[in-house]
């Protein structure tokens, strides 16, 4: 496995550049769930500031503001322990180039939710974070300095 | 997908692992502790919070944890979602609008006051309020460099043609000087005059910057002669920059205060020790640091004394009130009205 790890550099070396974004992804999703560990799952379930920021939004579904309000809010030591796990999940696979293109998807479909409730100056952030993910989804990262090139040469198919 | 559902399950069975043999120090409530939410400008380095927070704990023995906050309606919203959960024993950097807008959304403990003032009379009002204890002060006004070659004594003189896009002023909307200069406007002025008067005022000034600090760059780069600030700005590029040419302009209006409160929501956790953290905000020694960073008057007047402050002239003020939210949002809506048609 580790031979195929370096191997990857000889044949799909153009995807190094990318290799180097995917595992600066990886430690900026881990760090954020440290943070957030830290802050909302131990720390006596501090509600996430920008949940309270996305209440005061004019713009949003009556029904994801009735998710937010009535599930979100009430079970938020539960969604914010889901959280952080989406955010490990997301920052492992990133760093050590396993399984990319499903993490990436979940990636895609965090951003997505944090672009609902995110102001108008966070918007921009969360929209380059997922061109960034659709872009190691499109090219499978995780083939490059990762462990996906092992597998993808083993078992093939589109989730490597 | 097979490998990624054993991926998923592993990493949630690794956190809950952690999550139940977490150190539970970390969860237990922590009575030598306490969470003080703050603005940037009071918690920050340059700010008066670092050497409040060395002092506090030198003389109690309770740690203090600053945590910052850019919208106080937000923390009070935050903090009324978490209910007894909620993280911070006392909240700072609150302005008379936080608390007319926001304060009722939570209920705050009364707080007694340890150090006597002497205040100015048109100040009395602060001494009476039970549940915010103001820590410092200053007079709303415009800030001018001594060149300025037009002559400024009222509200109606900012409509001058010498003045047309030299004025600098704040969003009421968004920046609490803003909003302290639209009460202004409809406190000295009958209604529909006050209207006419913003109206001309929007064609006049220069910009409405979202905040303070973007209004007073714009003096600062000499892209408006004046700017709407406090008449203890002066003070700050006098000790700062020792550049004497800046100095605050007097209305025979008179003109209205901004201060600055601190409260302790009644979900505080360390509670004691929160009003204990109020109570030495207000004492001389506190005072002075607060003054030093913060460029406000503090409220025990025998802390200016042999200061740069003492120099600042005494202007006439409005008698201090907090307005009603019905009227505030009154005057917003009208603002904003005003403004629409404008652009």
């Amino acid at each position: 496995m580790l031979q195929a790890y370096f191997e990857s550099l000889k044949y799909v070396g153009h995807l190094l550049p990318i290799s180097f974004l995917r595992i600066f992804l990886g430690y900026f999703y881990i760090q954020q769930a440290v943070k957030d560990w830290k802050i909302h799952v131990i720390g006596n379930s501090m509600v996430s500031d920008l949940l309270v920021e996305a209440l005061n939004k004019t713009q949003m579904p009556f029904w994801y503001r009735f998710f937010l309000t009535e599930h979100l809010m009430s079970h938020w030591p539960f969604y914010a322990f889901v959280l952080v796990g989406i955010q490990v999940i997301i920052g492992f696979s990133y760093l050590i180039g396993y399984v990319v293109r499903p993490a990436s998807i979940l990636g895609l479909l965090l951003c997505l939710n944090y672009l609902a409730v995110a102001s108008s100056s966070q918007e921009f952030f969360f929209k380059l974070m997922i061109a960034c993910h659709v872009l190691l989804a499109w090219v499978g990262a995780g083939r490059c300095l990762g462990l996906d090139y092992y597998f993808y040469k083993r078992y093939r198919g589109i989730w490597w | 997908m097979k490998h990624f559902l054993a991926f998923v399950a592993v990493i949630f069975s690794c956190l809950t692992v952690f999550y139940f043999y977490r150190d539970d120090a970390q969860t237990s409530a922590d009575y030598t502790s306490l969470k003080v939410y703050g603005s940037g400008s009071f918690i920050g380095s340059w700010g008066p919070g670092p050497k409040l927070k060395e002092i506090f704990e030198k003389q109690t023995g309770i740690k203090i944890t600053y945590l910052e906050m850019s919208d106080p309606a937000l923390v009070f919203q935050k903090i009324s979602f978490e209910g007894n959960q909620a993280v911070g024993d006392v909240i700072l950097s609150l302005d008379q609008y936080d608390i007319a807008r926001s304060a009722d959304k939570l209920t705050w403990k009364t707080i007694e006051s340890k150090t006597s003032f002497n205040l100015p009379e048109n100040l009395k009002e602060l001494e009476k309020m039970e549940q915010f204890k103001a820590y410092d002060w200053a007079p709303i006004a415009f800030v001018a460099r001594d060149d300025l070659k037009v002559t400024i004594e009222k509200l109606d003189d900012l409509l001058k043609p010498e003045l047309k896009g030299r004025i600098a002023l704040e969003d009421p909307r968004t920046s609490s000087p803003g909003l302290n200069f639209l009460a202004w406007i409809y406190k000295v002025k009958p209604e529909a005059e006050a209207d006419s008067f913003i109206k001309q005022l929007m064609a006049q000034a220069h910009s409405f910057s979202p905040s303070w600090s973007g209004a007073y760059g714009l003096f600062k780069n000499k892209q408006a002669d004046i700017v709407l600030s406090y008449a203890t700005s002066p003070v700050y590029h006098l000790v700062e920059e020792k550049d004497s040419h800046f100095t605050a302009i007097e209305f025979k209006e008179g003109h209205p205060i901004q201060v600055e409160f601190a409260g302790v929501p009644d979900s505080c956790i360390n509670c004691d020790a929160g009003v204990r953290f109020v109570q030495f905000l207000q004492t001389p020694e506190a005072q002075k640091i607060i003054m030093e960073k913060n460029y406000m008057f503090p409220m025990v007047k025998s802390v200016q004394e042999g200061t740069a402050f003492d120099g600042v002239k005494n202007f006439k003020l409005l008698p201090f009130k907090i307005d009603m939210k019905e009227q505030l949002q009154k005057w917003l809506g009208t603002w904003s009205e005003l403004r629409k048609n404008e652009g």
